[in-house]
């Protein structure tokens, strides 16, 4: 049985919009996030995030724990954020209940190998853009439970 | 013969090490590059080569050791005459090469057979280029620095010249 998931799917554009962050993902000052974490796996275009509005920090961290990286905190982007640089954000709750993915509409379909350079500056330009816009938070204590950090 | 504008037989500088340090060589042709920049890229290199998947957490790739040989032979090309790009690894298992600059940005990326690189100045059509990894050439980085890094214009030196007649 599938479990419920009581949230609206549309995404409204004054929410915000968490993508958990790793070690080495962070600019040398550790104020800002490198715009590659809002770069795609390949084959997908597709980048993981969390509804924060409807789950909470401590879900958003909880997660970042889970995903088998050194996590190091929590990037935040408002959907209309991420819909005024040209991608999109949508609810995709097969993943789990709150679960999001932005999609910029470009496809790095080879595995090991660079897309081309049209692509590239298109993907760039939308990329550099959301790591510019994002607020970063840095976890003060990313091993430990529950987010202690200031109101996301 | 065919000619290969190309070909990348230039070995610019070697990484020496002996027992008792590490010395860095250049080529003559590579001589006005920035030396001291070497060290800090192919250390740039080998802290973005991460060898296991998912580093970042959502499946990345690892960083194949073709992509990391082919970053260390490229940047031996593109630092005789560019400087020091910010260097990434990607999600699909690449590496990037990125420079940006009020002039403009410019990007090369590196995968296990192929590259591509654009530079896009602030003024102008971006200039693309794609191919084989081992056709990575000086001129790349020279686009990068004629573009991004171009030499401060040197205001006109007016110097009165007063003959000895007008003293």
């Amino acid at each position: 049985m599938v479990p419920m998931c009581d949230i609206p799917i549309p995404i409204d554009g004054n929410e915000k919009i968490v993508r958990a962050v790793m070690k080495g993902s962070v600019n040398k000052s550790n104020t800002a996030v490198k715009p590659r974490i809002f770069r795609s796996r390949p084959g997908a275009d597709e980048v993981s995030v969390i509804r924060h509005d409807y789950k909470g920090a401590d879900f958003c961290k909880d997660h970042g724990r889970s995903r088998g990286a050194d996590y190091v905190g929590l990037a935040v982007l408002l959907a209309t954020q991420i819909r005024k640089v040209g991608s999109d954000v949508f609810d995709s709750r097969d993943e789990f209940c709150g679960h999001a993915h932005i999609a910029h509409g470009i496809v790095a379909a080879t595995p090991n190998e660079p897309l081309s350079p049209l692509d590239n500056l298109k993907l760039d330009k939308k990329v550099e853009a959301l790591g510019a816009l994002a607020s970063y938070y840095p976890d003060p204590d990313p091993t430990g439970e529950g987010w202690t950090g200031p109101s996301l | 013969m065919t000619y290969t504008p190309f070909a990348n037989s230039l070995q610019p500088w070697s990484l020496i090490n002996t027992k008792a340090a590490v010395v860095y060589w250049m080529a003559p042709t590579c001589s006005q590059a920035l030396l001291y920049e070497y060290p800090a890229a192919m250390e740039a290199i080998r802290q973005a080569s991460f060898p296991d998947g998912n580093w970042d957490g959502f499946g990345a790739l690892p960083i194949a050791a073709e992509t990391k040989q082919n970053a260390i032979l490229a940047i031996n090309n593109i630092l005789c005459v560019a400087p020091l790009p910010e260097i990434n690894p990607n999600p699909s298992g690449t590496l990037s090469f990125q420079w940006t600059t009020n002039e403009g940005t410019a990007h090369m990326e590196i995968g296990r057979t192929r590259y591509s690189f654009y530079v896009s100045p602030r003024i102008g059509d971006p200039i693309l280029f794609e191919g084989d990894v081992n056709s990575i050439h000086q001129l790349h980085g020279g686009l990068v620095a004629s573009l991004l890094f171009p030499p401060p214009s040197s205001a006109g030196t007016m110097t009165p010249v007063r003959y000895g007649s007008d003293v």
